[in-house]
């Protein structure tokens, strides 16, 4: 308490323009209502909670810590990983460049198994993207401060996601050069897509979200890649990073733009996180399948895609934090937080399973019913086993606060839980289709080589855009956390000194 | 390419003038080059030769690459001149396929067919409704028959020793063998020919015998029938046939018979079985069918009571009911020495049958298995003749021209092995692949100084003989057939022969040395000869038009005087077949349900079928029953091998219900060793387990577990139907009793089931709307509708790896349940191809509108369209979907170039990544259609339209027509009380409904 509080100078425009943007942020953003300030800390009930920067930070530390790992000499272990990933990146073009050469044969599916991997992977994918809009979104709209550390890396993820997802639908069409044709394009032979297909809806809402998720990210960027644009020290970096900072200068009116443009996309994709995957568990639930014409899907679906999201966010998120010494500002309240979302969304997704079963049973369709008691004691057995324990066991250990603060356990657990959601995708697709209406067309599915090798192959996209992305842009949201810091009150160390319990 | 000559029927002077548009493309050096190499274009060039350099590999990797290049398409198509008639042949409309009339040997019968020809290309082969043995109806044999004669392995030169030789070389050595024969009287001459079914060639036999009296002729094939007219001669019809009058018949008794299946005139038989089998009338009555079998035949799965009897038994129960009947006065004969049988635990069974038959006399019918011994045939004459059945439900028809014969194969390999046989002709057939094997016949053959072959492949006997000649396919030759009933059609040819062959009677011709030596002479002589009338011209030409030479007068059946005494003599050398235990297991050897003996081994159509009881594809397996199977710690593909008589083969074993216990069953055919791209390595030859002695069962077989498993492909790996009402049966007094008892499988009301969310694209309230009914009633489940849609709708075969992956394309596939107990089980059988949805679940999903609906109510698929989504497919709760998982119809192009000659020009080749089903044959439809505009109505007919299955079907269990004319017969049919529609409740509302099956069993057997 003997240093004086003040705002650090820095080169950091962020940092500099910060006393006239945060306060209108308090306003538009809304760091903390009105009324709060002037009912004072002591009935503040959020900003009396544990910080979310710890240690000794500052602004300038902040942004010294986010920006090493880009400008300090790249580590030989990067290279290592991106060498792999792009090993595993190749991987995916050979089995691409294979299954276009050859047909959709060099996979498994068969008839009656006309899906299989490669839609399970889709929505696998879609699924892991839910957590970064949840995250920037929602957490935002409902201001959820502790998201801003985590924020960007789980856009990040959401943006690779939906990239390794977007693969999947457009190879594996039959005639992957006519993939276009779902697209509505005008054409001499007024040939329209069929707009009561639900596959239709599935491209106008994936590309939809992928489009909003990646301008959302880009701009919460902005001001980051100004601080980069500012601090680089090589001509190519201050250009690189000088287009895409859209020459920011902190300037009240950028930011009063900025925070205008980042609550619309906010609010843009807060709707979007519910209906991407809504509409993607439309393709099963509007099909007459037994095991996929269910009403409980669109619920079902968003709970999943975000427990399968956050797990994936702790999985990468314990990673980074550990290689770029995050531990101040990615903090274990963070990790608490996110395994207790996955603890309601696990115990949702296990309550969906509970209902399909009822349901089943409920419905008196003697198809439905078979379909379910397949599922639990058919060929396939072993997946759904595989993912009852993965998803509906293995999260209940949130319960525990000594689980869900110690590492170890969240990042074990966070892998079981997107295995079974892999599975539960496997589960939905395969084993419904393998054994449908007519016992004479019923089969049994084995995946190919290539199969492993094209889940493998996005993975290695996934991680190829991870190593990217951690090496080139700030993987936490700099300006942001540092709105959450208690240097970011107006009335810091003036006495409304509500938020410095640690101090 | 080339210039289109005419063809004039009658001028047979000149050479070769006959359908020869595709003579000089299939003489072109290019194409034949083409042909000889498998693998065309360089592929030969890395092989083995010593040390290609690497300059050549490059190179030939480099134009392999350049050549992916051309036909993956990246450049524009070469240029190709099409050229018009200067002439345009009589009655010739490009564009408007041809039919012409012929006779086809299928199996043991002779066919009557109307071949369809597209621009002198014969693609398609339908039954002749005037000939007795069509009846309109065809086989799955007989339609793919066609793909045959374009067989991508067929000879294309004479063979010595294996090594080219001219045809110039060939005739030298056939002229020189006719001067020995003549020289010598024919002494130390064998000739082996298929069976005497062709009058032409039994005239050419008959004067073989007069130039060469020394000279001995044997016959042997599989369709020759030996134990029915061994019994037959016996009991004095020596050189008869027995034909069936099913029709006429009320009860059916069948002892080990597949009258229906393999065996006899299974297309006539089915026509006449199917008669007895319609309701369509609430009057009408239904025919009763038993069967005694060890193993499902398609006779079995038709029956209306089973009894699960192993071969080694049934003639026990012939005995048996040789003397049950007696008991009740009704006896003729005697039983020649057969065992007085009792206390067997058929002995209810038995009875309940011999009242029936009796109570039925004149209006029953036993049918013998070909299978069978002599002497239970002879039995079953008797009993027939006691039943009062002769004359009535069965015909003996004498052939007084047929030749008489030295005996069968088995006496052939004793001339041969006995140094008696120096010159061995073979006209036909392919013994050293189908003569049992403790025959030896492959060594035998050695014995003749020379030996003759003639044959279509260079096939196990080719390889062996030291002269192979190429032989005609059956529908690029001249000859004729005589069907079993005596009538006589003639088999007139589609096209030139593709390459230059010789026919069974040119070449026996050569080598009786008669001139001209040509078919067309031969049999247009022989029968001028025969009928001798001044106008023979026209007849001539309206036998051809008929396909049925009407004027041929067929032998009087009326009275036939039987000598019973003979039975003695054939139950004189009968064998005793011991109750098997696990230890000493009994075989039994049917022939393929698919490949016959054998013959269609290299047909591509025929070897991808899967068979209609085991759904296996692409192999035959040992069928055990699931009890027996149990005992011997068996699972199926486990391989297994098995030994009798000191022989000895490896194949795995398949559990089959409806197997008798302690039994094995091995199919003939599979197996083959030549070097067909087609038969190559797939199945197992039985042939090396048989014995000429008893040729279809043996007993004292040991089974020993082998090592590991082979993996088998099937279709079906499901054969229950989970209680859901798929196939709706009931019995005959349940459906007189309550005739809509169809309704009691519906899960919910049919008044419901209408009841749609969204409005339909159309109401359907316009214009003519096609429908279809399947009568599972009559359908006997043979597979002619699945491979009649393959040769009309070009559907691809895609091999065993792709059959394993669930990835066969039939569009028609004989769905097969098995329903009761696993022990003795029944089994159903149900055709299912798409059902054309009105509210099709399919057309909702396709992101693209690839498949949609027409206003005729079809559910039409856009094949430029679709970009293979697979959402349909998934979608579909018929799964009658196919998806082109890879570029099916191109492989199947490039690894014969041939085949694209079979392909129908008015159906779209389906491409890579494209989803294809049933279009109810929409090309006839909308042949149909034109021909109503141009006659004025708009309004075809009904019965106009006739999809390939439906014209295939030989029960006309596939009905198709306008389903809002209520006159129309499918309307009629969809009205009747047996209709019902698969999965109704989803509300798809198919076009396509069943009329449900009902059995007739026996209420003392139930």
């Amino acid at each position: 308490m003997e240093k004086k509080p003040q705002i650090p100078f820095s080169p950091d425009p962020t940092a500099a323009g910060l006393p006239a943007s945060q306060s209108h942020e308090m306003q538009s953003a809304g760091m903390s209502s009105a009324a709060s300030f002037a009912s004072g800390a002591a009935h503040e009930p959020v900003d009396a909670r544990a910080p979310l920067v710890l240690g000794n930070e500052t602004f300038a530390s902040i942004t010294d810590t986010v920006a090493r790992p880009i400008e300090s000499k790249t580590p030989l272990a990067w290279y290592i990983c991106f060498a792999i990933s792009l090993g595993m990146l190749s991987l995916l073009g050979v089995s691409i460049a294979w299954l276009f050469w050859e047909g959709i044969g060099v996979w498994g599916n068969n008839s009656p198994v006309y899906w299989a991997w490669d839609i399970t992977n889709f929505v696998f994918w879609v699924g892991i993207g839910h957590a970064g809009t949840l995250i920037s979104a929602v957490l935002f709209l409902f201001r959820q401060k502790w998201r801003t550390s985590v924020n960007r890396f789980a856009e990040a993820m959401t943006i690779f996601a939906v990239m390794c997802a977007l693969i999947f639908p457009g190879i594996h069409v039959g005639r992957v050069w006519t993939a276009y044709w779902l697209l509505p394009l005008p054409n001499q032979m007024d040939a329209w897509p069929n707009f009561r297909s639900p596959l239709l809806w599935d491209v106008f809402a994936v590309s939809t979200y992928g489009t909003v998720s990646l301008l959302f990210w880009y701009t919460g960027l902005i001001p980051d890649l100004a601080t980069l644009r500012d601090r680089a020290k090589s001509t190519i970096a201050r250009v690189a990073y000088g287009i895409f900072a859209l020459g920011w200068r902190g300037s009240n009116r950028h930011w009063l733009n900025y925070e205008k443009a980042y609550q619309i996309l906010a609010g843009i994709s807060t709707p979007l996180v519910l209906s991407v995957h809504t509409i993607v568990s439309f393709d099963f639930a509007t099909s007459q399948l037994p095991g996929w014409h269910t009403t409980v899907f669109p619920p079902y679906f968003v709970a999943g895609a975000i427990f399968s999201g956050f797990a994936m966010v702790i999985n990468l998120m314990i990673i980074a934090r550990w290689v770029f010494k995050l531990e101040n500002i990615v903090t274990m309240r963070h990790f608490e937080n996110m395994a207790k979302i996955i603890l309601l969304t696990g115990s949702l997704v296990g309550y969906a399973y509970a209902m399909e079963f009822f349901i089943a049973w409920y419905s008196g369709n003697p198809y439905e019913s078979f379909a379910f008691i397949n599922r639990a004691t058919g060929p396939y057995a072993w997946a759904y086993w595989t993912m009852v324990s993965c998803n509906v066991i293995s999260p209940q250990l949130f319960w525990f606060k000594k689980i869900r603060t110690n590492l170890w356990a969240l990042f074990i657990i966070s892998i079981f839980v997107n295995i079974g959601m892999w599975f539960e995708r496997f589960v939905i697709i395969v084993t419904s289709l393998h054994r449908d209406f007519l016992p004479s067309s019923w089969a049994y599915f084995t995946p190919t080589v290539w199969d492993v090798t094209t889940f493998i192959g996005s993975w290695g996209l996934f991680f190829t855009m991870f190593c990217l992305f951690v090496r080139f842009l700030p993987m936490v949201a700099i300006a942001e956390v540092k709105s959450v810091m208690p240097e970011a009150d107006p009335h810091h160390g003036t006495g409304g000194d509500h938020a410095q319990g640690t101090h | 390419m080339t210039s289109f000559e005419e063809y004039t029927m009658t001028n047979g002077q000149q050479d070769k003038t006959y359908w020869r548009s595709l003579e000089q493309l299939a003489d072109a050096p290019a194409f034949q080059e083409k042909l000889k190499a498998e693998f065309p274009l360089g592929a030969n060039e890395l092989e083995l030769k010593a040390g290609p350099s690497r300059r050549t590999f490059l190179g030939i990797i480099g134009a392999s690459m350049a050549l992916a290049g051309v036909t993956s398409g990246c450049i524009r198509k070469p240029r190709e001149k099409i050229l018009p008639y200067t002439r345009r042949p009589e009655d010739l409309v490009e564009g408007v396929a041809q039919q012409y009339a012929s006779v086809l040997r299928v199996g043991a019968s002779a066919l009557g067919v109307l071949v369809t020809s597209h621009q002198n290309r014969p693609t398609k082969i339908e039954g002749n409704p005037l000939h007795p043995m069509s009846l309109g109806g065809t086989s799955a044999w007989a339609q793919a028959m066609v793909l045959d004669l374009y067989d991508p392995d067929r000879s294309q030169s004479p063979l010595q020793s294996r090594k080219e030789a001219g045809w110039q070389s060939l005739e030298a050595q056939l002229a020189e063998l006719a001067s020995s024969i003549k020289g010598s009287q024919g002494s130390g001459t064998a000739l082996l020919v298929e069976n005497a079914s062709s009058p032409v060639l039994n005239g050419l036999i008959t004067e073989f015998q007069k130039v060469a009296p020394q000279a001995k002729v044997y016959v042997d094939d599989a369709g020759s029938r030996h134990a029915q007219s061994t019994a037959l001669a016996a009991l004095g019809l020596s050189s008869s046939q027995v034909v069936l009058e099913i029709d006429k018949a009320e009860v059916i008794l069948s002892l080990d018979s597949d009258f229906l299946g393999t065996e006899g005139d299974v297309v006539r038989n089915t026509k006449l079985f199917a008669q007895g089998r319609k309701l369509d009338t609430p009057e009408a009555t239904l025919t009763r069918l038993y069967s005694v079998e060890p193993h499902f035949s398609l006779t079995g799965v038709n029956a209306d009571n089973r009894l699960l009897l192993r071969a080694g038994e049934v003639g026990d129960f012939a005995s048996a009911l040789f003397d049950e009947l007696a008991a009740k006065g009704v006896r003729t004969g005697d039983k020649g020495g057969a065992p007085n049988v009792t206390g067997r635990p058929w002995a209810k069974w038995m009875s309940a049958v011999a009242a029936d038959l009796a109570a039925n006399r004149g209006r029953s019918l036993i049918v013998a298995g070909d299978k069978q011994p002599a002497w239970v045939h002879g039995l079953v004459v008797a009993l027939n003749e006691a039943l009062g059945n002769t004359g009535t439900t069965v015909r003996y028809v004498p052939d007084a021209e047929a030749p008489a014969f030295a005996g069968g194969i088995d006496e052939l390999a004793q001339a041969l092995n006995s140094g008696g046989v120096k010159t061995l002709v073979m006209l036909g057939g392919n013994p050293a692949y189908t003569a049992p094997a403790d025959l030896a016949f492959s060594q035998a053959i050695g014995k003749a100084a020379v030996s003759v072959h003639l044959s279509y492949l260079v096939d196990e006997t080719s390889t062996l003989a030291t002269w192979h000649i190429p032989r005609s396919h059956e529908l690029e030759a001249w000859g004729d057939l005589r069907a079993s009933d005596g009538t006589v059609a003639i088999r007139q040819p589609l096209i030139a022969p593709l390459f230059e062959s010789r026919s069974e009677i040119e070449i026996l011709a050569r080598l009786i040395g008669k001139e001209p030596a040509r078919g067309y002479e031969l049999t247009k002589n022989h029968w001028q000869a025969k009928i001798a009338r001044p106008d023979f011209d026209r007849v001539w030409n309206r036998w051809l038009n008929d396909g049925v030479a009407g004027d041929v007068v067929r032998p009087n059946t009326s009275t036939v005087a039987f000598n019973f005494a003979g039975q003695a003599a054939l139950y004189k050398n009968a064998q005793t077949f011991a109750e098997p235990t696990l230890e000493s297991l009994e075989l039994r050897f049917p022939y393929s349900t698919t490949l016959y003996d054998g013959r269609f081994a290299n047909n591509a159509w025929l070897i991808e079928l899967p068979d209609t009881v085991t759904k296996l594809s692409w192999d035959n397996a040992a069928l055990v029953a699931p009890k027996t199977a149990e005992k011997l710690k068996l699972e199926s593909m486990d391989l297994v091998s098995v030994e009798v008589e000191g022989r000895t083969l490896e194949i795995p074993v398949w559990v089959t219900p409806g197997v008798a216990e302690n039994v094995l069953v091995i199919p003939q055919g599979w197996g083959r060793t030549f070097e067909g791209r087609v038969a190559a390595g797939y199945g197992f030859n039985a042939n090396l387990l048989r014995s000429a002695r008893s040729p279809y069962m043996l007993s004292g077989a040991k089974v020993s577990k082998g090592k590991g498993q082979y993996v088998l492909a099937t279709t079906q790996d499901h054969g229950r139907m989970e209680g859901r009402s798929i196939v709706r049966e009931a019995t005959f007094a349940e459906y007189r009793k309550e005739p809509t008892f169809v309704e009691k499988g519906e899960l919910i009301d049919r008044s419901q089931q209408k009841t749609l969310l969204w409005r339909r694209p159309y109401e359907f309230e316009n214009g003519q709307q096609w429908g279809m009914t399947i009568d599972l009633n009559s359908c006997t489940g043979c597979n002619a509708c699945s491979v009649a849609c393959t040769a009309e709708n070009n559907v691809s075969v895609v091999g065993k790896e792709r059959v394993l992956k669930g990835r066969e394309m039939h569009w028609i596939r004989i769905d097969r349940y098995f329903t009761g107990s696993v022990d003795d089980p029944q089994a159903v059988v149900q055709p299912v191809a798409c059902v054309h949805c009105e509210n099709a679940p399919c057309e909702q999903v396709c992101p693209v509108g690839a498949t949609v609906h027409s206003p005729e109510g079809l559910n039409d698929m856009a094949y430029n369209r679709c970009i293979g989504t697979r959402y349909c497919a998934n979608n579909c709760p018929y799964k009658v979907r196919r998806f082109n998982y890879f570029a099916f119809a191109k492989e199947n192009d490039e690894s014969n170039p041939l085949y694209a000659m079979q392909k129908n020009p008015n159906v779209t080749v389906r491409f890579r990544g494209v989803i294809e089903k049933c279009s109810y044959c929409v090309h006839r439809i909308n042949d149909a259609r034109i021909e109503a505009k141009k006659a004025g109505t708009g309004i075809v007919p009904d019965g106009r339209i006739v999809p390939a299955c439906a014209q295939a079907c030989p029960a006309d269990a596939i009905v198709f027509g306008d389903v809002r004319n209520p006159e129309s017969r499918v309307s009629q049919l969809k009205a009747t009380p047996r209709n019902y529609v698969l999965l109704g409740e989803l509300a798809t509302q198919p076009r396509t409904s069943f009329l449900a099956k009902v059995r007739n069993p026996n209420p003392e057997l139930v």
